[in-house]
């Protein structure tokens, strides 16, 4: 039929005079929707589960803001391997999420989920996981992080942690959540000042600044057994660790010689070495994911700026221009984008360059912005900042256009810090 | 209608010499109508997009061509040809009395939907009044349709040969000028449905992607294929899926316009 038609066409075709002409070239710039429509259906089973797992990925996926959820309906699928794929195209979906979990033998769970491309009506992806009940939660964030890299081509950060300071009353808490703030466990408890928490690259270690002994003193903790060791603690202040790439020494920050200087050290405190000898302030160090650049903050011009220095040697070099305030440097983790706080008719304000093309962007509207932080995808950055008078958290995607909701708590939330990817 | 017009051609017959020119005149109108009504037959038998728009677009070539053909009189008359068959009823209805009513049923049909459904109808509620009689007159309507069919097309022939002798190159440069704005707008049109149908991040740096698709003349999108990847397989596949549920693409206005294998740039970003 297709075949005659074809033929008939071409018949017609050649009844007007044919010009002959190159091959045709469809330009299409921008894009329709910023957000994939998305239908994710009940797992079948799910309801063994305290939480339902399919409600975790729903929750994950609209909260990144690159999804539209497509309402799937009360029921699973009848049958996760044979999907209807024109009800579901007719649905508007574009990606469909099936699954199914079942209750183990030995007590645990198993889940097993398919990502269908409705369009191509193929199945772009499928596993099985097992996992204890009771993190079923942690289930919903796998398959989350799963679908999320399979249709944007990134990692997802669903099941990345974050660490950040509470202060309560009295007490400062160093506090681990989830992604989005969720299940928060205390890492340490002070009635001193708790700041610049940092991961270490394997995540499984926090070095962070604690003022219990009345002076700020770098310790580092182990985050799965609690024990904690002093990394620096030399006459004057020690400040602002930065983890190197490969977990094995920190950049910090010490006035052991007079004003704020930068130094590498190694975890257990050995191997001190001054990195620059400048006769301003240095502070705020960062490190490149290549580790073979120190990005930091330095009055050497005047204001306080950013600057660059290499690791192997080698003069610094001025980073950022725009303004006469610009402090907290960090770099995102592909290097081609740096986030600062820069000060802008008197606000703070998170702002981000790119370093190829040096344009500058201001994400907030907010008045103190503090200590970002990139999501180990690159595609978020998470800040402190006030509202109402009160610390909360924020995040903001690194093009602007995507805003969250602020994660408060009770009393300040700051200081906070972006775990790694966990595989 | 058919026969109707067939009738005059039968008079003139008897006074060829002085009658040939309207002869000349009555063959080509009807062979612009039956133009017409070859197309809409395709439009009426396999009810595919395409043939609605190559029926569509029939006419401008037509029109292209009038100025040409001026020789003969009128090119608009052509609905008038079209009406003149209740007249020329009578004609047809002296030899055969009887079959008046069922003539009078068809006429009211005709006019108002000449190129419609001339065919089917006439076909098939004629044989129960008088079968024999009707047969016979349809069997001739259709001698005739396929006599004014080869016409129109030796005389669409010929219109086409002196419209190129005359002014080629004049013809050459308005048909590229009316093509190079049917093709915009047919990309336009493309581009704007499958931009509206991609659904993807916002990408980072600035990815550009080339695919290769083969059109049906229906606008259904045949093979797809990736020719340069954005550097992201998902930012790919989300494109290739606002194609995929683009299918069936817009059509041209002109058929001439279309093309069988188009080459897609995407530029997520932007310029």
């Amino acid at each position: 039929m297709q075949r005659r038609h074809f033929l008939q066409a071409g018949s017609a075709l050649a009844l007007v005079p044919a010009l002959a002409r190159a091959e045709l070239t469809v330009e299409i710039s921008g894009l329709g929707n910023e957000r994939i429509p998305i239908a994710i259906a009940m797992f079948g089973g799910e309801n063994v589960l305290p939480k339902p797992v399919s409600d975790v990925v729903r929750s994950d996926l609209e909260r990144s803001g690159m999804f539209r959820l497509v309402d799937a309906g009360p029921q699973p699928l009848a049958d996760i391997s044979r999907p209807d794929w024109s009800a579901w195209r007719t649905k508007g979906a574009d990606v469909l999420l099936a699954g199914s979990v079942k209750r183990l033998a030995d007590g645990s769970a198993e889940a097993t989920f398919r990502l269908y491309d409705v369009v191509k009506q193929v199945e772009q992806k499928s596993a099985v996981l097992s996992f204890r009940v009771e993190l079923g939660r942690n289930a919903g964030h796998w398959i989350a992080d799963r679908v999320y890299e399979q249709l944007l081509g990134v990692p997802g950060i669903f099941s990345t942690q974050i660490a950040y300071v509470q202060k309560s009353g009295r007490h400062y808490m160093l506090q681990i959540a989830e992604y989005d703030g969720t299940n928060p466990i205390s890492a340490f408890t002070d009635d001193e000042p708790i700041i610049s928490p940092a991961w270490s690259p394997d995540g499984k270690r926090l070095a962070y600044v604690s003022f219990a002994l009345k002076k700020p003193v770098i310790y580092l903790q182990t985050i799965a057994t609690g024990n904690r060791q002093v990394v620096a603690n030399f006459k004057g202040s020690n400040s602002a660790p930065a983890w190197s790439p490969d977990g094995k020494r920190l950049a910090i920050v010490l006035t052991k010689d007079g004003l704020s200087q930068i130094y590498l050290v190694n975890l257990d405190g050995s191997g001190l070495r001054r990195l620059m000898q400048s006769s301003g302030i240095d502070t705020e160090p960062c490190f490149s994911s290549d580790g073979k650049w120190l990005y930091f903050t330095s009055d050497r011009s005047g204001g306080p700026q950013i600057y660059r220095v290499a690791l192997d040697g080698g003069d610094a070099q001025r980073v950022s221009y725009e303004g006469s305030y610009n402090v907290s440097p960090r770099l995102s983790p592909d290097g081609k984008t740096l986030a600062y706080i820069s000060r802008n008719g008197g606000k703070f304000q998170l702002t981000v360059q790119d370093l190829s093309s040096q344009q500058t962007l201001i994400l907030t509207d907010t008045n103190r912005d503090e200590s970002p932080t990139f999501a180990p995808n690159g595609r978020l950055i998470l800040y402190a900042t006030e509202v109402g008078g009160r610390g909360v958290l924020s995040a903001v995607s690194v093009d602007g256009k995507i805003r969250y909701k602020p994660l408060q708590g009770n009393g300040d939330i700051r200081e906070p810090a972006w775990g790694p990817l966990v595989s | 209608m058919i026969a109707a017009q067939m009738n005059p051609a039968a008079m003139t017959r008897e006074a060829p010499g002085k009658w040939g020119s309207l002869v000349l005149t009555a063959c080509i109108h009807g062979a612009l109508v039956l133009l017409l009504f070859y197309g809409v037959q395709w439009q009426t038998r396999p009810p595919e997009p395409v043939q609605v728009d190559l029926v569509r677009s029939l006419p401008p070539p037509v029109a292209v061509e009038t100025p040409v053909p001026v020789p003969p009189p009128k090119p608009i008359p052509v609905p008038k040809e079209v009406e003149p068959p209740p007249l020329k009823k009578p004609d047809i209805a002296l030899p055969k009395p009887p079959e008046k009513p069922v003539i009078k049923e068809k006429p009211p049909v005709e006019p108002p939907k000449p190129v419609e459904k001339p065919l089917p109808k006439p076909q098939e509620k004629p044989p129960e009044p008088a079968k024999p009689q009707i047969s016979a007159r349809e069997l001739e309507a259709q001698r005739q349709h396929d006599l004014l069919l080869m016409e129109s097309d030796k005389a669409r022939r010929q219109i086409q040969a002196q419209t190129n002798a005359v002014n080629k190159a004049d013809r050459d440069s308005a048909t590229a000028r009316v093509n190079g704005r049917s093709e915009a707008e047919w990309i336009d049109a493309i581009t704007q449905k499958v931009r509206g149908n991609l659904s993807a991040a916002a990408p980072q740096g600035n990815p550009e992607a080339v695919f290769a698709i083969e059109l049906f003349p229906t606008g259904e999108v045949g093979a797809i294929r990736l020719q340069r990847t954005s550097g992201n397989k998902a930012l790919d596949e989300a494109m290739e899926r606002a194609i995929r549920s683009s299918s069936p693409l817009p059509l041209p206005s002109r058929p001439d316009v279309f093309q069988r294998n188009l080459r897609f740039v995407f530029k997520p970003r932007g310029d």
